[in-house]
């Protein structure tokens, strides 16, 4: 036994004395049947709902990117790419200065079930302008624009690969970085080429509301996201 | 809502046998029994609402509550800087489980889910990775670092 975990276990004793009160199931039935909106729909009925055009199209890279795998659904965008466009800005700018995007390094993708890969992201805003780098292993990505989904948590970067030594999703694609705050098991994120994009904003535009949970990869690290964190 | 509701007393079972022990999980993971008690009777709420719709209750119970409690979490956070230390014990904890308790507040979500379900709630990796939506490697990673972290936090000694 070590010294913590004689406070473990100190603290489970306090914790197995607090009880809860006793009128939650009295309160849930109310709730129950009360008329009004279901908040929480959209929590577990991710699957149920109806596919857009866009997650037909893109659930073939999902089961890719089981792996993490995009190289073979892109589709190659040669149009000019609108640079620093932020189509909804959501983040807060203090005195002018820059506010952070997202932050991490050295992040571990993937799970335990398929080989891990390395993301380091770093985006920042200033003046309207979205701006920084994501690597996801060699594949290196110049952080264009960003936007947050419209009902949910999910913060979503586009920008243009720069760097792809294997050619694995090829310089000059649209790419997008969606990352999702899952509060009990940390953050997720996906990776995704452009689908049908012919600019950064509209691909961010594109990433739909409630996107399946099942199509993000854990994050093993912790970004730091001033617009998720709501710091 | 899909499914036809459950029946009041096999939903009752569900609530019985989860209710206490997610309240605990959720007032120590957010540091308020404010929060825990309305993350534990919306998600059965929730429950009640959606009947045979939902596989595995119990283990969405805790999922819900969990993003329930987040949400309102987010929320108060937005309003005004949220202080820790709401839990109301039944009894009254010695100093070193007041540093355990606000020590566990600073770490990142994840690791505070792990440890408040294993190491205060005494279930196991592989019980816990369900209940909180990921695998049981990845409780005993988030575990491992968030001891680390409590070592330093409360300055003790190392294993």
């Amino acid at each position: 036994m070590t010294e913590l975990d004689d406070r473990l276990d100190e603290g489970r004793a306090t914790v197995a004395r607090m009880d809860p009160p006793a009128d939650l199931w009295d309160r849930a039935l109310e709730r129950a049947h009360a008329d009004g909106p279901d908040d929480l729909d959209r929590i577990d009925d991710r699957r149920r709902r109806p596919s857009s055009r866009w997650l037909a199209a893109t659930a073939v890279a999902a089961c890719l990117l089981a792996v993490v795998a995009v190289a073979a659904v892109v589709t190659r965008d040669d149009r000019e790419v609108v640079t620093s466009h932020q189509p909804e800005p959501t983040t807060t700018t203090t005195g002018g200065g820059s506010s952070l995007l997202a932050k991490g390094t050295d992040l571990k993708l993937g799970s335990p079930d398929h080989p891990w890969r390395t993301l380091d992201i770093d985006a920042e805003q200033h003046a309207g302008e979205v701006s920084g780098t994501f690597r996801l292993d060699d594949v290196v990505v110049a952080i264009e624009c960003a936007g947050t989904e419209t009902g949910g948590d999910d913060l979503i970067l586009g920008g243009t690969v720069t760097e792809d030594p294997a050619d694995e999703v090829g310089v000059g694609f649209l790419v997008v970085l969606v990352i999702r705050e899952f509060p009990t098991i940390g953050d997720r994120v996906t990776f995704r080429p452009a689908v049908a994009a012919t600019s950064c904003a509209e691909l961010v535009r594109s990433v739909p509301y409630n996107l399946d949970g099942g199509y993000f990869q854990q994050v093993d690290g912790d970004i730091q996201t001033d617009e998720l964190d709501g710091n | 809502m899909a499914g036809k509701p459950l029946q009041g007393d096999e939903l009752r079972e569900v609530y019985e046998a989860q209710h206490v022990r997610l309240w605990r999980a959720i007032a120590v993971w957010s540091g308020s029994s404010d929060v825990a008690d309305e993350a534990v009777a919306e998600t059965f709420a929730q429950l009640l609402r959606r009947g045979a719709a939902v596989a595995d209750p119990a283990a969405w119970a805790w999922r819900t509550g969990f993003r329930i409690a987040a949400g309102d979490l987010k929320r108060r956070r937005a309003e005004v800087r949220y202080e820790v230390g709401e839990i109301s014990l039944q009894t009254v904890p010695t100093e070193p489980v007041l540093d355990l308790m606000q020590a566990i507040q600073h770490l990142s979500d994840q690791q505070r889910a792990c440890v408040v379900v294993c190491d205060l709630l005494g279930y196991s990796a592989e019980e816990a990775g369900p209940l909180l939506n990921t695998s049981a490697a990845t409780v005993r990673v988030q575990r491992m670092r968030a001891r680390r972290r409590l070592r330093s936090l409360l300055e003790v000694k190392d294993d």
